[in-house]
């Protein structure tokens, strides 16, 4: 049902290259997946990966302080970068006319970024991400969540232990050298996979790969992954935390340790995780935010994660007045009703998956991501065509034998939010 | 073998291909609800938007909220079906059924599979005619929504908004309310006022409807007159009001959060309406002050000043005046210097005319960018929604980038100084006021006022 045409290529220095054609809107979509994330972070330098990733926007050996930015604004385009526990991508969406100046733009921070270092852009960059992190996490109701919960279903040694965002003590601690270090580390052609899609010639877009990629010098071999990335299928047991905040209501997330992302038994998660919330008649939707109206809101999300073992993640908020040990009942018991989850439920589970699937793929900047995730984790990106295949695939059996396996309470960590006023009494 | 040196110039770059916004094809059905649609042939998929012209704005503080809870439970049951049914039939068919309200209008929008349309627009039809409103799902939805207002309260950056809301607007106009109502209005809601506002207001000559997708624009028109029969009336007549605000002078107002690591700070003062002649060059002047990542105030705060993530300036184009409004989330520690700079550069504007490279980067970032937002069938839907709606004319994305080429620096300084008069603004901070109340009070710009934080 989707064809999404593409072709792939490899320069001589490792560089793989997706380019997929749609002539039918003059914009393009241009996406770099380096493969490097806060999984490649060494102890005591958490959050470098994605300080890093601000650094790369402060100019390169023939582009000034924000030119980047600004080059792309006067085009009519948009970019951003963003980076996560497997990968640091960077982006930019632009006319079909501008190819060439978004190329010559990523190879040129991609080959020539030291030239343009200085510690004043390093210092002043390291308070730009102390502020996202104060936005974000500590001055938010909730904000340190994905935190605490990567802390609870992961042990210290592995990759996914500790945050994105970092801590405050390693984003003072990182260094000039260090920027240096992790560039030629990990920000080399061999390590990174480009991808065009939109509006171009295949023909013109190699060549223009070719002379601006081509001169890149491949790096050295990337160094394994530090720390332990193995851990054992389930927890063994239950985990708890409670944290007493300034909020109003109080919130669960409720995290289930599964098999990574691309394993089969993540596609029954990723669809559990659909009969579970999403859609108003879902499980935990129709029954405790309608029904007995014991939830506020309710969300649950298979982590697309690959190192090891992945999560499910479930979060709702507590109407007021509801007791905590109601509502932790009430999604507890939507997790054990999975064990007789009907045909029907699975069946718009699978329908909804599908539909959200088509609407994201109308976008090029989409496409183009999608494209470099594929080739990026599993070296397939006609995954993006098949993808939904696998989802598709998922049945009633399935789902039942995933929350069997892995949804039970020796696999689980408990995180509670509390209302501070409540703690007091 | 020695890489070839990269080359080291930015390329030269060949004219733009030219760019044809979509136009709608336009059919009125017999109950007289007009239908615009733009065939695509993409994906297969079709998004469907019904739009009534009646918002938040139609209320008043007593009612505050009434649009948006009416729109919240609209699926909660039909005459026909139970939410159950309605929900269930929609993730069957994989579509997605939405409604909201804004200031000026209600809009129920549907995203189905094209093969699956016929189903989606019957439950939306269904809504739209029928919705029951039954009174278990009412209690049950209004403490949903009492539940939203706690939480907002909580959040610093939500916090900020309302409280500036209320800062410009006063008692003087519902915009100095939250849309969604206040903890008071939203209690004494009644299920009779809603069934009220949906009998009144959801009518076909009370709105339009906007289709894009993989559809024949031709044969649509049946299957609507088909699931929309029996449908037959119009709305009230609207209220056109200007709004008028007394102008204050520039006042802090301090919500204190104790132990904030930062503040959220908000600057602003009543902006024009969405029919505003001016409309184009305050856009540009707006790009240019803090509608992007290159802009003055963004550029000053974040990039030059370490003080923030992220600083923004915007103007809500409204039927009415909708608020100008700047802010950021800076460090506790800077909460007097970022204002004091934000203020400097909003006066700056003011006082002289934008650079030429300032101008085109502004003008060129709006029009080349134009072909992305007619990119996805949900996106075009909005765009040709959002003219249907002010009546900006069926050119108006023909005509967009002449018009913003048009504006000159002249333009932008004029619109400037019509719009932001920097005596009096109103400043809204949400932070820890021990730690901010000394510095504020010291900058100079006018009384530090403790602010109740609004409900």
């Amino acid at each position: 049902m989707i064809e999404i045409p593409f072709e792939t290529h490899r320069l001589d220095n490792g560089l793989r290259v997706v380019l997929s054609a749609d002539r039918r809107l003059p914009i393009v979509a241009v996406n770099l997946w380096y493969n490097v994330g806060s999984r490649n972070e060494r102890p005591g330098r958490t959050g470098f990966a994605h300080l890093f990733e601000h650094m790369m926007f402060q100019g390169s050996a023939n582009v000034p302080d924000n030119g980047h930015f600004a080059m792309i604004e006067k085009a009519g385009g948009t970019l951003n970068g963003s980076t996560w526990l497997d990968r640091t991508n960077y982006f930019e969406t632009l006319p079909s006319h501008y190819l060439e100046l978004g190329l010559w733009l990523e190879a040129d921070r991609m080959g020539g970024l030291l030239p343009a270092m200085t510690q004043e852009k390093l210092d002043n960059q390291r308070d730009v991400v102390k502020n996202e992190r104060r936005w974000r996490v500590d001055n938010q109701p909730y904000g340190d969540w994905d935190e605490r919960i990567q802390a609870l279903m992961y042990p210290p040694e592995h990759p996914y232990h500790h945050s994105v965002i970092g801590s405050m003590e390693d984003l003072d601690a990182a260094s000039l050298e260090d920027v240096s270090q992790f560039f030629r580390t990990y920000y080399a052609p061999n390590n990174a996979v480009l991808t065009v899609c939109g509006d171009f010639d295949v023909g013109e877009a190699l060549s223009l790969v070719g002379r601006y990629f081509g001169g890149i010098p491949a790096g050295p071999p990337v160094p394994s992954l530090p720390g332990r990335t193995v851990v054992p299928d389930r927890m063994g047991s239950e985990v708890r935390e409670t944290v007493p905040q300034d909020i109003s209501l109080p919130r669960l997330y409720l995290s289930y340790r599964i098999p990574p992302y691309g394993d089969d038994r993540y596609y029954a998660a990723f669809v559990a995780a659909f009969v579970l919330a999403w859609g108003k008649a879902s499980l935990l939707y129709r029954r405790h935010v309608r029904g007995d109206a014991v939830l506020q809101d309710v969300t649950s999300y298979a982590f697309p994660i690959v190192v090891g073992a992945s999560m499910l993640v479930t979060w709702a908020t507590v109407r007021p007045g509801v007791s905590r040990e109601r509502a932790e009942a009430a999604v507890l018991g939507q997790f054990d009703a999975l064990a007789s989850v009907t045909d029907e439920d699975v069946e718009r589970a699978r329908n909804l998956i599908e539909s959200r699937h088509l609407a994201e793929l109308q976008g090029v900047d989409e496409r183009a991501d999608q494209l470099s995730m594929y080739t990026t984790l599993f070296d397939d990106p006609a995954r993006i065509n098949t993808e939904i295949d696998r989802l598709r695939s998922v049945t009633t059996a399935d789902v039942r034998s995933l929350a069997s396996g892995f949804l039970g309470p020796d696999n689980r960590s408990v995180l509670w939010y509390v209302p501070m006023q409540e703690v007091g009494e | 073998m020695t890489p070839r040196a990269r080359p080291a110039q930015i390329p030269a770059i060949p004219p733009p291909p030219r760019v044809r916004p979509p136009h709608a094809h336009l059919a009125t059905l017999s109950n007289g609800l007009r239908v615009l649609t733009v065939a695509l042939e993409r994906l297969p998929v079709v998004d469907v938007l019904l739009v009534f012209r009646s918002g938040a704005a139609a209320g008043n503080a007593a009612t505050a909220g009434l649009a948006q809870l009416t729109a919240h439970l609209v699926d909660s049951g039909s005459a026909t079906r139970s939410q159950f049914e309605i929900a269930a039939a929609l993730d069957t068919i994989g579509a997605r059924m939405d409604a909201a309200a804004g200031w000026d209008h209600t809009t129920l929008s549907l995203h189905s599979l094209s093969a699956r349309i016929d189903a989606g627009l019957d439950i939306m039809a269904d809504v739209a005619m029928h919705a029951s409103f039954p009174p278990s799902e009412f209690v049950r939805g209004r403490a949903e929504r009492l539940a939203d207002i706690l939480q907002d309260l909580d959040d610093p950056d939500t916090l900020a908004d309302l409280a500036m809301a209320r800062a410009i607007y006063g008692d003087h106009h519902i915009y100095g309310l939250a849309a969604g109502g206040t903890r008071a209005s939203v209690e004494c809601l009644e299920q009779e006022t809603l069934v009220g506002f949906h009998a009144g207001r959801y009518r076909p000559r009370n709105g339009f409807a906007v289709i894009a997708g993989d559809v024949d624009a031709g044969r649509i028109g049946d299957r609507l007159e088909r699931a929309f029969a029996g449908w037959s009336g119009a709305g009230p007549v609207e209220d056109t009001t200007p709004v008028v605000v007394p102008q204050k002078p520039t006042a802090i107002h301090l919500i204190d959060r104790p132990g904030a690591p930062q503040s959220e700070f908000r600057i602003g003062r009543v902006g024009v309406p969405r029919s505003s002649p001016d409309y184009f060059p305050i856009v540009v002047m707006n790009t240019v002050l803090g509608g992007s990542f290159t802009s003055r105030l963004n550029v000053r705060l974040r990039e030059r000043g370490g003080y923030t993530y992220g600083a923004y300036t915007g103007f809500s184009f409204r039927k009415g005046s909708g608020p100008f409004v700047g802010g950021a989330a800076v460090f506790t520690g800077v909460t007097d210097r970022a204002i004091g700079e934000s203020l400097e550069e909003i006066g700056r504007i003011t006082e002289e005319p934008i650079t030429a490279e300032e101008l085109q980067r502004a003008t060129r970032y709006m029009m080349l960018g134009l072909p992305r937002v007619f990119e996805t069938s949900g996106g075009i839907a909005s765009r040709i929604a959002e003219i249907e709606l002010h009546g900006l004319g069926e050119s108006y994305w023909d005509d967009f980038a002449n018009r913003v080429a048009a504006v000159d620096a002249g333009a932008v300084l004029s619109a400037a100084r019509r719009t932001l008069d920097p005596a009096s603004l109103q400043i809204v901070v949400v932070g820890d006021a021990a730690s901010v109340r000394g510095p504020l009070e010291k900058l100079g710009v006018g009384p530090v006022h403790d602010m109740a934080p609004p409900e």
